[in-house]
């Protein structure tokens, strides 16, 4: 599914070279629910963009679903993020003008080709919100919803496209303990559905719920 | 299409978010575009009054009217006579010269009868001082001025709305209770606004001094042509002499007739026409460049304001291409917005201008089709200038960097 082979990456900080990732090599199988953790400045956030396809490595080969998707143009980036990738942001990042179901519908926006027709995206979108339970929220914006409701949404957003991964970078960060819970009630829920899950988390209870760990430290794979 | 569409819906409805600051966006087009509209209506609606001025009157006419201008209502004044005309012909530099006793009145025909006519008593030498051509028929000649013949020539609208489409000529009409022979038809040549050739009687100027009531010696106007436009100025300064020395005039006295140059009051008019299209052109450019930087800026404010937006519509799979159309049709709505309440602007521009030099002329300017096209196409043209580098902006953010943006 996922196969990462001696990824490295450098950035640029000013004058000072920072070595994110200094050979990361992991494989992680279809339907896993993993949790990547590890300490601010420990390269977890660059190992999870580069999962995400939202950056290149300098070197190694990411094999994603058995394509090399290392080397690909900025433009085959975008679609392989719109049509296998799924994002769940800490703080949500739902476009406040729009309403819920706008919000779910914005992926299938920037299908290439636009193959679905207005009424199947948007009656796409109604059914993907009604699965996370805010059936009664459609028309709703988000300054209108709850944090908890609100990564519902985004939840939703990054399934309405049936995507093979769903990476969610801190999902319960913005979230009291008991809303938290019932996002990762959601995401193990996916998960149990067949999907594979990655959940970038520093709580501890939270990473509790998932099977397996990837421990990041300096730019390797502790554990 | 459906992503446009899309984009579009979002674009106003952020605009209608932000009124106000939408409204001061588009002002710079708004009074870009209505000065363009206005300007390019006006300029050609005084290019037309030009043009169909110079084809009817002719360019090197010289109007002698009775009476000065200043000196209460014209044609009180009952000195100018046909001897003047005669003593006019002398002068070097006179191509023609002819009477013209004109009043109005309705035609009758049988049971029909025109509206208010014209009728131009004058010489047959009017041919050669205004461009009145013979349609059918023939003018009248020198024997028929002299021997007051009730003879007239009808203008095509005027000989259609008392004769329909039967045959004018040899009809019998009657101006005034005097009954006329229809000898000829003058070719079509439109209503001029406030003077139309075609609604219009010309009989001999005899005809029309001695037997139409009222019935008077003096004559109201002359109507003058030089060989060259370049004789304007002798010969008007020749007539002056020759009519004040003939109506015994001292020196201190003022004329008691005045001389208007056709040629120089439409000179006047295309340096007005000209002076308001350079200054409505300087406005729009000015505006349309002011305006045009100010919605760059508009769109550099909002392309910051909205970073963690395209961040994440690039993490859920917005190509660059779809982020810079997102931001140039957000752009083109805000000028095309601009460019439509632009053109209702130079509508009202267009009908005040009109209405100020109504004064003097009579303007017709209408909105034409192609004003329409191009206020469009400047809009366009703003947008797609003003939005360009911030949309390439947007859709160069590097997505990592600006989701970590609040």
């Amino acid at each position: 599914m996922i196969s990462l082979t001696e990824i490295t990456k450098t950035y640029q900080l000013g004058s000072q070279e920072v070595r994110a990732l200094r050979g990361v090599s992991l494989e992680i199988q279809t339907g896993e629910m993993v949790a990547v953790v590890g300490h601010s400045g420990s390269g977890k956030s660059t190992l999870m963009h580069i999962l995400g396809c939202l950056d290149s490595p300098d070197s190694g080969s990411y094999r994603l679903e058995g394509q090399d998707v290392s080397g690909l143009s900025k433009n085959r980036l975008a679609e392989v993020r719109n049509r296998r990738i799924g994002f769940v942001f800490q703080s949500f990042n739902l476009l406040p003008r729009l309403t819920a179901l706008e919000n779910v519908e914005l992926p299938l926006l920037y299908r290439p080709g636009g193959a679905e027709s207005n009424a199947a995206a948007r009656g796409h979108a109604r059914q993907v919100l009604e699965r996370v339970g805010l059936a009664q929220r459609l028309d709703h914006r988000p300054n209108q919803l709850s944090g908890g409701q609100n990564q519902r949404v985004a939840i939703a957003r990054a399934m309405v496209t049936d995507p093979a991964i769903v990476l969610a970078d801190e999902p319960t960060g913005n979230l009291d303990s008991a809303t938290g819970v019932e996002i990762m009630k959601l995401l193990l829920d996916l998960n149990a559905e067949g999907r594979t899950v990655l959940i970038v988390t520093h709580e501890p209870d939270i990473a509790a719920m998932c099977r397996r760990h990837i421990r990041i430290h300096d730019g390797r794979v502790a554990s | 299409m459906r992503f446009v569409i899309a984009t579009l819906k979002m674009a106003v409805g952020s605009l209608a978010l932000n009124k106000l600051r939408s409204l001061l966006s588009m002002l710079g087009v708004i009074i870009g575009v209505g000065a363009v509209i206005a300007m390019l209506s006006l300029g050609s609606a005084f290019g037309d009054y030009i043009s169909s001025q110079i084809t009817v009157l002719g360019t090197n006419v010289l109007f002698v009217r009775a009476g000065q201008f200043q000196h209460g209502p014209l044609n009180t004044m009952q000195t100018l006579t046909v001897e003047d005309c005669e003593a006019i012909m002398e002068i070097p530099g006179v191509r023609a010269v002819t009477p013209l006793a004109s009043t109005s009145a309705t035609l009758k025909a049988g049971g029909n009868a025109t509206n208010t006519a014209m009728i131009w008593g004058v010489a047959p030498s009017l041919g050669e001082i205004q461009d009145c051509q013979i349609q059918r028929g023939r003018m009248f000649n020198d024997a028929e001025v002299r021997r007051q013949a009730r003879v007239a020539v009808l203008g095509p609208k005027s000989a259609q709305d008392l004769f329909g489409d039967a045959e004018p000529i040899s009809q019998s009409i009657r101006i005034r209770g005097v009954s006329f022979e229809v000898i000829g038809l003058t070719k079509a040549v439109g209503d001029q606004g406030g003077f139309n050739p075609d609604d219009r009687a010309i009989i001999p100027y005899t005809t029309c001094m001695k037997q139409l009531p009222p019935r008077r010696d003096f004559l109201p106007m002359i109507m003058v042509s030089t060989f060259d436009k370049a004789d304007l100025p002798t010969v008007t300064a020749g007539m002056t002499d020759t009519l004040r020395h003939r109506h015994h005039m001292h020196t201190q006295t003022d004329d008691d007739f005045s001389i208007r140059n056709m040629a120089e009051i439409l000179d006047t008019f295309q340096a007005v026409s000209l002076g308001l299209t350079m200054f409505l052109g300087t406005v729009a450019g000015i505006s349309l460049i002011v305006g045009g930087i100010g919605i760059m800026n508009i769109m550099l404010a909002t392309v910051a304001e909205r970073t963690r937006e395209i961040g994440t519509r690039k993490a859920i799979g917005a190509k660059e291409r779809d982020i810079m159309s997102q931001f140039l049709i957000e752009a083109l709505v805000i000028t095309l917005g601009g460019g439509v309440v632009g053109l209702a602007l130079g509508w009202g521009l267009m009908e005040v201008g009109a209405g100020i030099v109504r004064r003097w002329l009579t303007l017709d300017p209408t909105l034409q089709w192609w004003s329409v096209a191009l206020s469009v196409v400047i809009s366009t043209l703003v947008g797609l200038c003003s939005g360009l580098y911030p949309a390439w902006r947007a859709s160069r953010l590097d997505p990592i960097v600006a989701l970590r943006c609040d």
